[in-house]
C-alpha cells in the first residue's frame, strides 16, 4: 500500500466538496420555483426528444462488420510465407495486386519508406512460372476491433513500374479514428460487455513480389529474398 | 391498523409531496451537474489503439454515458447530506413532525430524486450519442449497439437504486455529521484511514468492494446487494437521528 492509493480517495472528497458547494450555488441562484419548473421541463423535453431521434437516426451508415473469418483460425502469413504457400491463402487476403510486364533481364527494385517507419515487411521471391511479367501482391489478414475489419480502412502502398525499376512507396503515416457506443455500466454488468475489451485479433501484412527466375537484380537493402 | 399508523402515514405523505415540491431547486443543480457531465463525456469515456495496422495507427474512441451516471450517484450523495442540514430541517416546523416522519419523508424524497436522475441520466446517453452523430465525422463502429429492452430496463433500474444507495451513504454521513461538528472532520479521515488501513492488509479492497456491486451480473442478487446496503445505511441514520433528538 503506498500514498498513491489512497490519492484518489482524497481527489473525489476535495471533488465532492467542490460539487457540494457549487450545487449550492446553483440552487441559490436559481431558487425560483417557475425558474426551475422550465428549467426541468426544456431538460427532459431535450432527453426525450434526443432519444427518439437517437432510434430514427440512419443507424446503417455506421460500419457493423459481415466478415465471415473466425479470428481464431484466421492465417498468419508469414506462416504460409515459410511454407510457400502464399498461393494458396484465401484471396480475400489480397488487399491489392500489381502486375507489370518486363522486357529487361534487369530489375531494380526501389523502396521508400515513410517517416514513421516501415511495419510492413517486403519479401521478392524469384519463381520459375513467370515469364517477362512482374507481380506485387499486397497481403493483409484482418484486424478486427468490436467485431470489425479495421484492416479495410487502412492504406494501401503505392507501387509502379518504369524504366525496370519496380517503386515501392509507403503511404504518410495516418492515424485513423473509430467511434464506438457502449453500453452503460450498470447495462454493462449484466451483458458481461467490457468497456475495453481484452486485446483483439491483430493480424498481419507483407508485400510478397514474385519476379521470373534468372533476372538479375539490384534491391534495396529493406527487402527480403524468399529462401 | 391503528389510527398511530393512519396518522403516520398521512404525515410522511404530507411531507414527501411538500419536499418533492419545495425542493425543486435541488434538480435545477442535477441538470447543471448532468450537462457538465455529459461535457466531459464529448472527449471519449476511454480509448483503445493499436500500435499499427498496416502503414495506419488505429484509435478507438469509446463513448458512453458512464461520467454522467457517476456523477448523478455523487450528486445524490451530496443532495442526501445537503437533506440533513440545519436548513433544510428548519423546514419542517410548518409541520407536526418528529424525526421518524421526517426521517421517512426524506428517504421517499431521495427516491423520488433518484428516479429522476436515474431516468435522466440514463437518457442523457442517448443525448451523448444524438450529438456525436450530429456534429462530428467520425467513422462508428457498431454505432447502432443497443441492448434488448428487458437488458435496459435492468440497467436503469440498476441506475436508480445506485443513485438511492449513494444518497443512503449520504444521509448516514450527514446524520452522523450532526450528532457533532467534529464528525465534519472525523468521517473524512475514517474514511481515508479506512481505506489505508483495509488496503494494507489486500491491496484490491477498493476494487473489491466496487466488483461487489458493480460487476454482480445477477439481476436480483445485484438489487438485493444494493437495496440491502441503502436499507442499512437509512436504518442506521434513523437511528443516530433518534439519540440526536434524545441529546437536544
Amino acid at each position: 500500500m503506498t500514498s498513491i492509493s489512497v490519492l484518489p480517495i482524497i481527489l473525489l472528497l476535495v471533488f465532492i466538496g467542490v460539487l457540494f458547494l457549487f450545487s449550492k450555488f446553483i440552487e441559490r441562484i436559481n431558487n425560483r420555483g417557475k425558474n426551475v419548473k422550465r428549467m426541468l421541463l426544456s431538460y427532459v423535453m431535450i432527453l426525450v426528444l434526443a432519444t427518439a431521434v437517437y432510434f430514427l437516426l440512419p443507424l446503417d451508415k455506421s460500419i457493423v462488420s459481415d466478415e465471415s473469418i473466425d479470428p481464431d483460425t484466421a492465417p498468419s502469413l508469414f506462416h504460409h510465407l515459410n511454407l510457400e504457400t502464399l498461393d494458396e491463402v484465401d484471396s480475400s487476403l489480397i488487399r491489392k495486386s500489381w502486375e507489370f510486364d518486363i522486357n529487361s533481364d534487369k530489375l531494380q527494385v526501389h523502396f521508400t519508406e515513410n517517416d514513421w517507419g516501415s511495419n510492413v515487411p517486403i519479401y521478392l521471391d524469384q519463381v520459375e512460372d513467370l515469364d517477362e511479367k512482374v507481380e506485387a501482391i499486397f497481403y493483409q489478414s484482418p484486424t478486427f476491433v468490436e467485431g470489425v475489419n479495421v484492416a479495410d480502412f487502412t492504406a494501401l502502398p503505392d507501387i509502379d513500374f518504369s524504366s525496370n525499376t519496380l517503386r515501392i512507396r509507403e503511404p504518410a503515416y495516418e492515424d485513423l479514428e473509430f467511434i464506438t457506443f457502449k453500453t452503460e455500466f450498470p447495462v454493462r454488468q449484466f451483458t458481461g460487455e467490457k468497456l475495453i475489451e481484452e486485446g483483439f485479433f491483430h493480424g498481419d501484412e507483407l508485400i510478397y513480389i514474385r519476379v521470373p527466375e534468372g533476372i538479375d537484380l539490384d534491391i534495396d537493402e529493406e527487402i527480403n529474398f524468399v529462401d | 391498523m391503528s389510527l398511530n399508523n393512519v396518522r403516520l402515514q398521512k404525515v410522511v405523505k404530507k411531507q414527501s409531496v411538500y419536499k418533492v415540491k419545495a425542493n425543486l431547486s435541488m434538480y435545477s443543480s442535477l441538470i447543471v451537474i448532468q450537462l457538465l457531465a455529459l461535457l466531459f463525456s464529448l472527449g471519449g469515456t476511454g480509448t483503445m489503439g493499436t500500435s499499427s495496422v498496416g502503414y495506419n495507427g488505429i484509435t478507438i474512441r469509446l463513448f458512453s454515458a458512464d461520467i454522467v451516471i457517476v456523477f448523478t450517484m455523487i450528486w445524490g450523495f451530496i443532495t442526501a447530506i445537503m437533506l440533513t442540514t440545519k436548513a433544510y430541517k428548519e423546514d419542517e416546523f410548518i409541520f407536526v413532525t418528529n424525526r421518524l416522519t421526517s426521517n421517512l419523508s426524506n428517504i421517499i424524497f431521495l427516491f423520488v430524486a433518484s428516479i429522476f436522475s436515474g431516468i435522466t441520466a440514463v437518457l442523457s446517453g442517448y443525448l451523448l450519442k444524438v450529438i456525436m452523430f450530429s456534429f462530428f465525422n467520425y467513422e462508428f463502429l457498431h454505432a447502432g449497439t443497443s441492448s434488448e429492452f428487458g437488458i435496459f430496463i435492468s440497467g436503469l433500474l440498476t441506475t436508480i437504486l445506485y443513485v438511492f444507495m449513494f444518497s443512503s451513504f449520504g444521509y448516514l454521513i450527514g446524520t452522523v455529521v450532526q450528532l457533532s461538528k467534529m464528525f465534519i472532520i472525523i468521517v473524512p479521515v475514517v474514511i481515508i484511514g479506512g481505506v489505508y488501513l483495509l488496503s494494507r492488509i489486500n491491496q484490491d479492497v477498493i476494487l473489491d468492494i466496487g466488483s461487489f456491486y458493480f460487476l454482480e451480473s445477477n439481476f436480483f442478487i445485484a438489487l438485493t446487494k444494493i437495496i440491502l446496503t441503502a436499507g442499512i445505511c437509512f436504518l442506521a441514520a434513523i437511528f443516530i437521528s433518534n439519540r440526536l433528538e434524545v441529546r437536544k
